[in-house]
Order: structure tokens, then sequence, then C-alpha cells
């Protein structure tokens, strides 16, 4: 299997199966565009993703590699949060910070999976709680002017009513 | 360092927000402004939605959030003619591109405030005929309750839409404006093969025989609900079931806030042989006539799966009940036999049975389930155990009336009968238009429930 190199913001080169890294949209494209040769390895600067979350997401995307293609998104219903995996959950057992950037990540590279169970695991988060309780959760500074304030409270209510 | 989720960009939130009930979602984009902004590529879930006129930039609001998933549209038109048109031009073309709408039904002023001096409104021609055909394989029911189809008023409107009637030329339309007019003027006979539409809801004054021929050529149409009440002149004019295509198509009668005095014209000239009629809702009328159910027990025993028949307590000091005397019931000859009895003997398709404002002695509703096994669905509020307390009639209930819970030997004998599980509906959870005391608008929201639920369209097979 041919290899390719993938290199963090912190200039780590991480060696990367080709099929796994093409789980990535976003480097599937830059392959592509480049029309890669197999037999010079190419090194693919990656300048949004630290060595430490690289790491976390070749091994997710690893673990993942002979799953089948998602879904269609069935529109119809609200979305479930109750399915992920147990071994994603094990694996997104990890603090906010890493959790942000994982989904930074998977949104840089374009990696679907990734994103919908990190999104998941953040939704589980934001569940039953009112806007002081998610601000305080994730650390969110609240910026709305009164007027906005009062606008969103409207805006809400409207929402609200059957 | 602390990730700065304020800054989370907008795809991964979005991401985040459709994972989360509308309530949630709403909470999480009350945060900052930067979540806030999400809203605009929000798509919030909301199965019914309910817009109103006189409230324009909400409507907007609301139609922008949940526009995409919203499969049932009522549109409240509670304001002038004027403000009627700008609300239908700003927002029905923001459902243009939802294309899941199974349901729109237009509420009409007299139904809002539930009174018969308000006038008809019409809708616009072109716009509704443009939703409607934009949904064409979706929409399954369109109604028009108090209002009627306006015509085509600038000459922009007028040539586009002969342009389209040329295509349509085959059908024939009614001369008078109704739904049929709507559902497949703009559209040509060949492109309805692919419409969705089953059910029409409209008032008794805006259908007639032509109209029902030119619905009937809509492969799937199968359910007509016609209101019969509020103010009109002419004497009821007849249709032609024969013609109207009756033996598939189920008819759905509403009788709405109508004198009792007027009921044996509805007998004659509505409720006549040769329609197949499932549903008769009787609400608001103030009084119980023996005679309409003996009629309905004697034409349409072998179709009728729904009755219901309510009223609010009759208080003697509102101006709503003033002027009104009930009929004696004796003077019917029915004795102390309960109308519904015959009904739930003979009316063997019977399935639900709603009566609220009439006190129902507790072994006549035994008797109701022990001769129509049919039944799936029985809601009475105000049930009696002594059989001498009100003599030979059948009491309204009254505004200081309070009905207990009948005793549990009751609940044991009905259950013993029913199929599905039985339960007196407790007082305290009425629809607040059938309580003590209800106001105009908490009775015309009953009827508009009543009128389109959705329930017994689905009983139907």
């Amino acid at each position: 299997m041919p290899n390719i190199k993938l290199q963090s913001s912190d200039n780590e080169v991480f060696p990367v199966d080709i099929e796994i890294a093409k789980c990535s949209v976003t480097i599937k494209t830059m392959l592509e565009d480049l029309g890669v040769d197999d037999e010079e390895e190419e090194v693919v600067p990656l300048p949004n993703v630290n060595s430490a979350i690289l790491k976390k997401v070749i091994q997710w995307a690893t673990y993942h590699k002979d799953d089948p293609p998602l879904p269609e998104d069935d529109e119809n219903k609200e979305k479930r949060t109750d399915d992920i995996s147990s071994w994603d959950a094990d694996f997104l057992k990890v603090d906010q910070g890493t959790l942000f950037e994982l989904i930074l990540a998977a949104n840089y590279l374009d990696i679907k999976g990734l994103l919908d169970v990190t999104c998941k695991t953040v939704a589980n988060m934001i569940k039953g709680k009112s806007p002081e309780e998610i601000r305080k959760t994730f650390n969110i500074k609240n910026d709305f002017t009164a007027a906005e304030e009062d606008q969103v409270r409207k805006e809400n209510e409207w929402c609200e009513e059957k | 360092m602390s990730p700065e989720w304020g800054s989370l960009p907008l795809l991964p939130l979005r991401c985040i927000l459709d994972h989360l009930s509308t309530e949630d979602a709403m909470a999480a984009m009350s945060t900052c402004r930067h979540w806030r902004s999400a809203i605009l590529l929000y798509e919030g879930r909301k199965e019914t939605l309910r817009l109103r006129a006189k409230h324009l930039e909400k409507s907007l609001y609301l139609a922008r959030v949940f526009r995409k998933h919203t499969r049932r549209l009522h549109l409240y038109l509670d304001c002038t003619e004027e403000d009627t048109d700008e609300f239908m031009n700003f927002v029905l073309p923001q459902f243009f591109d939802s294309a899941k709408l199974r349901e729109i039904i237009f509420i009409g002023p007299s139904y809002i405030q539930q009174t018969h001096h308000m006038p008809v409104i019409k809708i616009k021609r072109i716009l509704t005929e443009s939703l409607i055909f934009k949904h064409l394989h979706c929409l399954q029911r369109f109604g028009m309750l108090g209002c009627e189809m306006g015509i085509a008023k600038s000459d922009n409107e007028r040539i586009t839409h002969k342009h389209l009637e040329y295509y349509s030329r085959p059908l024939t339309f009614s001369h008078e404006a109704s739904p049929s007019d709507t559902v497949l003027s703009r559209c040509n006979t060949g492109l309805m093969v692919f419409s969705a539409l089953q059910s029409v809801i409209v008032d008794y004054d805006h259908i007639n025989t032509e109209a029902l021929e030119t619905l009937s050529q809509l492969a799937t149409f199968s359910q007509l609900s016609l209101n019969v009440g509020y103010k009109r002149q002419q004497p009821y004019a007849p249709i032609d079931w024969a013609r109207a295509g009756a033996r598939r198509l189920h008819v759905h009668v509403n009788i709405i806030s109508l004198p009792h005095t007027k009921f044996d014209e509805v007998i004659e000239n509505i409720l006549c042989e040769g329609m197949t009629l499932v549903s008769l809702k009787v609400l608001f009328c103030k009084s119980l006539y023996p005679p309409l159910i003996e009629h309905i027990v004697s034409v349409h025993k072998d179709t009728l799966q729904e009755l219901v028949w309510a009223d609010c307590p009759y208080n003697s000091t509102d101006v709503y009940h003033r002027h009104h005397r009930p009929p004696r019931l004796a003077q019917y000859g029915m004795g102390n036999v309960n109308p519904f009895i015959l009904l739930c003997w003979q009316c063997t398709q019977l399935r639900r049975l709603v009566i609220h404002g009439y006190w129902i002695w507790q072994y006549d509703l035994l008797g109701f389930v022990r001769l129509r096994p049919s039944l799936e669905r029985v809601e009475v509020s105000a049930i009696f155990a002594r059989q001498d307390a009100f003599g030979d009639s059948h009491a309204r209930v009254l505004a200081h009336d309070e009905p207990h819970r009948p005793n549990m030997q009751l609940y044991q004998e009905m259950n013993e009968y029913t199929k599905f599980k039985w339960e007196w509906t407790p007082w305290p959870q009425l629809h607040a238009g059938l309580r003590a005391r209800s106001t105009p608008q908490q009775r015309a929201a009953y009827v508009v429930r009543e009128v389109t639920a959705s329930a017994t369209a689905s009983a139907v097979t």
C-alpha cells in the first residue's frame, strides 16, 4: 500500500496509508489536483492541524477505514445523538479543548463521519440546558446588547408557540 | 488555553444544531451573537405551522426558520383584505421551495371570530395556485374555511392566468369561485396525474356539482369535508352525488354554529341519500337535535364512522346563549331513549363517538360500547349515575356544573367491552373551547382543530 506523508502545523510528519488519508475530502481533492505519483512520496502540509490532533484524526480514520459510506440523511426526522458507538465514545473522552480542535480539524479536512460524531457529542452536552448553562459549559461570553437580547427573546417566544 | 466555542465556524455549528430539538437549538442560539447568526442557516422542525396575517414580521420570521420541514401550513387571515394581500405576497412565496407541504389550509375571519358578521375573505388566486402547483407531488389536503378564491387583479396576472387556463381547457369549471378552480386551473390534466391531493375542506357555499366533477378527475381525490354554517342567504343547493363521483368520495360534514331551526333544511338538502357520509361533526349548535341523528341512522348507517356532537356548557348570563331556547326533546317522541343508543346500534362502521356539553347516563354509555364493538374512541365528559337525575330529557351541561370522575366499576365494565382502553375525559383537560365561559376564539380554535383533524382521514380506508 502506498503511503503519503501528512505534515502537521508544528512540522511533525506522519506517514499514512493513502486510502486512509482519502477519507478526508480535502486531502483527496488535493491529491487529485496535484496528480500524485506513486514513485515519489509527497508531503502534504496541513497548516491548520497540530500534531496531537492529527494523531487523533489518523487514529479515528484508521479505525473507521472499512466503514460503509454514511447513509443519506433522512431529513424528516430529528437526527439521533444516542447512536455513538462505544469505540467513538471512548475515543471522544477528551477535554473540551481537544474536542473543539477535533471539530475544527474534521471541518477543515472535511471528514463527514468525524464531524458528525463530534457534533453529536457537543449536542449531547447542550441538551436540556438553558442559554446561561450553555454559556457556562462552553465558556461563551454573552455579547448581546440589551436590544438584541430583547429581540432574541421575542423571536424565541415566536418559535415556541404551538 | 480554553477553546473559543464562541467562534466555532458556522458549518460545524449548524451540524450541532441539526442534532438538537428546536427547543435546545433555540437555547444554543441564544448564547451569543455568533451562535445567533447560525439561525440564518438553521432549519427548524415544526409539523404544523400556524401563521397569522395580523403579525407579518413574526410570520415571515417563522416561515424562514421552519419552512423546510413544515408539513401542515395553517394560515389565519385575521385582518383587512389589504393586509391579507400583503401577507400572502410576502409569506406564500417563502414556501415555494419547501417541497414537503402536505396540507395547506386558509382560515378566514368568520372562523377565527366565530361570528356571521365577518366578510368572506378573497385569497390571492395566482399565488395560491402557484403554491399548490409547486407542491403537486406532496400536497394531500387543501382547505379554505371562511374564504374564497379571488379573481386575478392586475393585467399581468390576468394574462398569465389566461395563458394557463388555455392548457386546462378540457376541464369543466364551475361558475362560482371554488377550490376546484384553484386546484386544477393552474395545471393541465396531464400534470394532474402526478397530483397527490386526497382531501379538500371547503364551506358548503363554495362547492357545487360541477366543481366536484372537476375535482373527481384527480386520481387520488377521495375525501371531501363540507362545512355548513355561518350566514348564508339562499337555501342550500343540493349536490348531485351521482355526477360528483360519490362512490369513491368520502364526505365529512361539519355543522358549525347553526341554529337547530335550520337543521331540517340541512337534512333535506345536504345530508341526502347518495353521498358517502363517513363523518358528521355538530359543533357549537347549542342543542341536541334527535331528528338529525335519526336521519343519519336511517340513511347513512352503513358508512358513518365518526360522530362528534360538541357544545360548551350552557351559561344563562352569556350573550352567546341569550335568545336561545333548546328544543324540548319530548316533542320528538324520543321518550327517554338516548338518540346515541340508536346510532351505536345501527351504524355498523362507527369508530369514534364524541359528546361534549350534554349529560350522558352511565348505562347509556355502557350501551354504546356493548352495541358497537367497532368503536375505537369514545369521548364523553359529563357522566351521571342515577337515571332519574334529569327526568326524561337529555340535559345540557350548565356552566356551574362540575362533572365527577365516574366510579371504578364503570371503568371496569366499559373496558370489558372495548378494544381500546377507555378513559373518562376529565373536565379540566377538556379543550378550552368546550369549557364553561369559553370565549369565541377558544370555540373557534376547537372548530378549526376538529375540522382539520387528520385522524379520521387516515382511519378511513
